[in-house]
């Protein structure tokens, strides 16, 4: 009899966990008891963090995805459809072509998708702005472009929003910008922050305070975004804020199929150590879509893949599995166009913020040509 | 007043500790070769630029997935195996015509008969592999 | 449990929370709820004690109560 491990989902979380999972269980696959497969509507694997360098011309659609096939293990079945139904009961998917496909083991790395329509003014043809895709990436490449005096408004909106790095990098990424093109004395730059200090994570937020001053950015905190329109924020607080361009930072949401399938209210429920499903056997969540207290981010689906394929690897052989998460997080920081930095924290660990430098810098625009081996499983 | 004296106090701990530790690299000798390598660092620092790390590092992804496939436990076995026998055959020294009698006649040969057998469970699986390729590949450009 | 009367249509459970934390949590599911809703945040941080009433004051919601079940804190607040 062989046993079905599905995978749900051909972003980081789910490739990593395939290609690891793959190679964890060669004997197995070989010997025919094991089957991998990965359902993935979007056949190209996405790096996400690329869209950032988009609108400044520094990144194009192209750098920004490659095939799934030349990523994932050739043992692992793919099957290119978009799941609209888990039966958790049955151990069964619907598929949006009307076919089925039973599992045994479950993986749901569905991801977080931008609702910038939740926040009205927000989204294409309104007048906010966002980078997280490839029609707004572009859109804001054009608008940035020909912007050349007036007040650009960046505000985080998004509660959680995945990479907790990109708001604090593109102030500074884009005052640098402005500078080198020599337009920046004819530009003022606001961010804006839900709480009371610039990030949620602490550190950050202190790091940000004098190196946002020293740009001249300004800053303003308890600034909860309600409503974008005819050039003025309002906020839940009641303040006003008046901008020429402005760039949110949407709302992010998991899939509907996570609430239909009773995994999760908003979020895909699962436990912080195990990664199981708090809801039903045999089912696992993976990166973003998942309900974990530390950032969505793709060094978390990374780190996290790793107790998931152990623990999976330990159900198959029917061994009590005993790997833990207790969530590694790393994430870089780009301070403008030179130099940069980075966080690692975990579960109940603050991170420490190093000064911004050129290696680390170089590190990040590194990893950003050689993630595709992450993806691999390699690194 | 206190948490000030507390911090003092916890910085001029750190300050002996450092102290230390740099007597004991200079002492040992390991000072002196961390000062001369970084002038190397100083030299990378001061000759990199962004173009030069995008370049390696796309360089290194590109290396790192094909290595990545190439090192399947099964692959590392069958590409030795490989490389043993393109040792073994020898090919430069007399490499003997065979035309299509000849061809029929090796086929008697049991050798030749194991390598025409993996020969066509490799080209099965070349199939297959083409063929999963492409219908990704197919897949990504719509 | 805790000794309050308070019944709370809505719980956020941002126990062990580190990013983007639990303010952030709670103000995501003000935005959601209707007014007059009541919604109880749970909380390790130390810090929330300060951050979620000053915040609350400056969205002008109001702060019902703050219970400390040793291991967390239960916080109410009702949407206005």
């Amino acid at each position: 009899m062989t046993e079905r491990i599905v995978i749900v989902g051909g972003g980081s979380g789910g490739t990593i966990t395939a290609n690891r999972l793959s190679e964890e269980l060669e004997s197995e696959i070989e010997a025919g008891k094991i089957e991998i497969t990965v359902v993935s509507a979007n056949p190209n694997h996405l790096y996400k963090p690329l869209y950032l360098y988009i609108p400044l011309g520094e990144a194009e659609l192209e750098d920004t995805r490659r095939p799934l096939v030349d990523l994932v293990d050739h043992r692992v079945t793919l099957v290119y459809k978009r799941v609209t139904e888990i039966d958790t009961d049955g151990k069964s998917l619907a598929m949006d072509d009307g076919s089925e496909l039973d599992y045994d083991y479950l993986v749901v790395g569905t991801g977080a998708i931008p609702q910038p329509e939740e926040t009205p003014g927000l989204g294409e043809d309104e007048p906010g702005h966002h980078f997280y895709g490839p029609d707004a990436s572009e859109n804001l490449r054009e608008t940035l472009a020909n912007f050349d005096e007036g007040h650009l408004v960046l505000s985080v909106i998004g509660t959680p929003h995945v990479c907790p790095a990109a708001p604090v990098e593109f102030p500074m990424i884009v005052e640098e910008w402005f500078r080198e093109r020599g337009v920046r004395e004819d530009i003022e730059i606001t961010y804006t922050y839900p709480i009371q200090r610039l990030h949620g994570v602490r550190p950050t937020a202190e790091w940000m305070v004098p190196r946002f001053e020293e740009r001249d950015i300004e800053t303003k905190t308890f600034f909860n975004v309600e409503n974008v329109e005819d050039g003025t924020i309002e906020t839940l607080e009641g303040k006003e804020l008046d901008f020429d361009l402005m760039i949110g930072i949407p709302e992010f949401t998991a899939s509907p199929i996570i609430e239909e399938a009773g995994l999760g209210e908003e979020w895909m429920e699962v436990d912080r150590n195990t990664l199981e499903s708090e809801h039903a056997e045999d089912v696992w969540g993976i990166g973003d879509v998942t309900n974990l207290p530390t950032s969505k981010a793709g060094s978390v689906a990374h780190y996290a893949s790793g107790t998931l394929v152990s623990r999976i690897a330990s159900e198959v052989r029917d061994q009590v599995p005993t790997a833990t998460f207790h969530g590694k997080t790393i994430c870089f920081i780009e301070a403008g166009t030179e130099e940069g930095t980075f966080i690692e924290f975990a579960y109940d660990r603050e991170p420490v913020v190093r000064d911004e430098n050129r290696f680390l810098h170089w590190s990040k625009l590194g990893y950003n040509e050689a993630y595709w081996l992450t993806a691999r499983g390699v690194m | 007043m206190s948490d000030e004296l507390d911090e003092l106090e916890a910085e001029s701990e750190s300050i002996q500790e450092a102290a230390d530790a740099m007597v004991e690299l200079q002492q040992d000798g390991t000072l002196e070769d961390l000062t001369e390598a970084a002038t190397a660092v100083s030299l990378l620092a001061d000759a990199l630029d962004d173009e030069m790390v995008v370049e390696v590092a796309g360089l290194a992804n590109e290396l790192g997935l094909v290595a990545g496939s190439a090192t399947q436990p099964n692959t590392i076995r069958t590409l030795a195996t490989m490389m043993d026998a393109m040792d073994e055959a020898d090919t430069f020294e007399n490499p003997e015509k065979v035309g299509m009698m000849g061809t029929v006649g090796k086929l008697r040969d049991e050798d030749v008969q194991r390598g025409l057998g993996f020969l066509m469970e490799f080209l099965g699986a070349l199939g297959r592999q083409i063929e999963r390729r492409s219908e990704g590949y197919e897949q990504a450009e719509n | 449990m805790s000794e309050t009367d308070i019944q709370a249509d809505e719980t956020v459970d941002a126990i062990g929370s580190a990013c983007p934390g639990p303010l952030m949590d709670l103000i995501g599911k003000i935005k959601d709820v209707d007014d007059g809703t009541v919604v109880e945040l749970l909380t390790g941080d130390e810090g929330s004690k300060n951050d979620v009433p000053e915040w609350v004051e400056e969205a002008d919601h109001e702060l019902l109560d703050i219970i400390d079940d040793g291991e967390y804190y239960s916080i109410y607040v009702k949407k206005t």
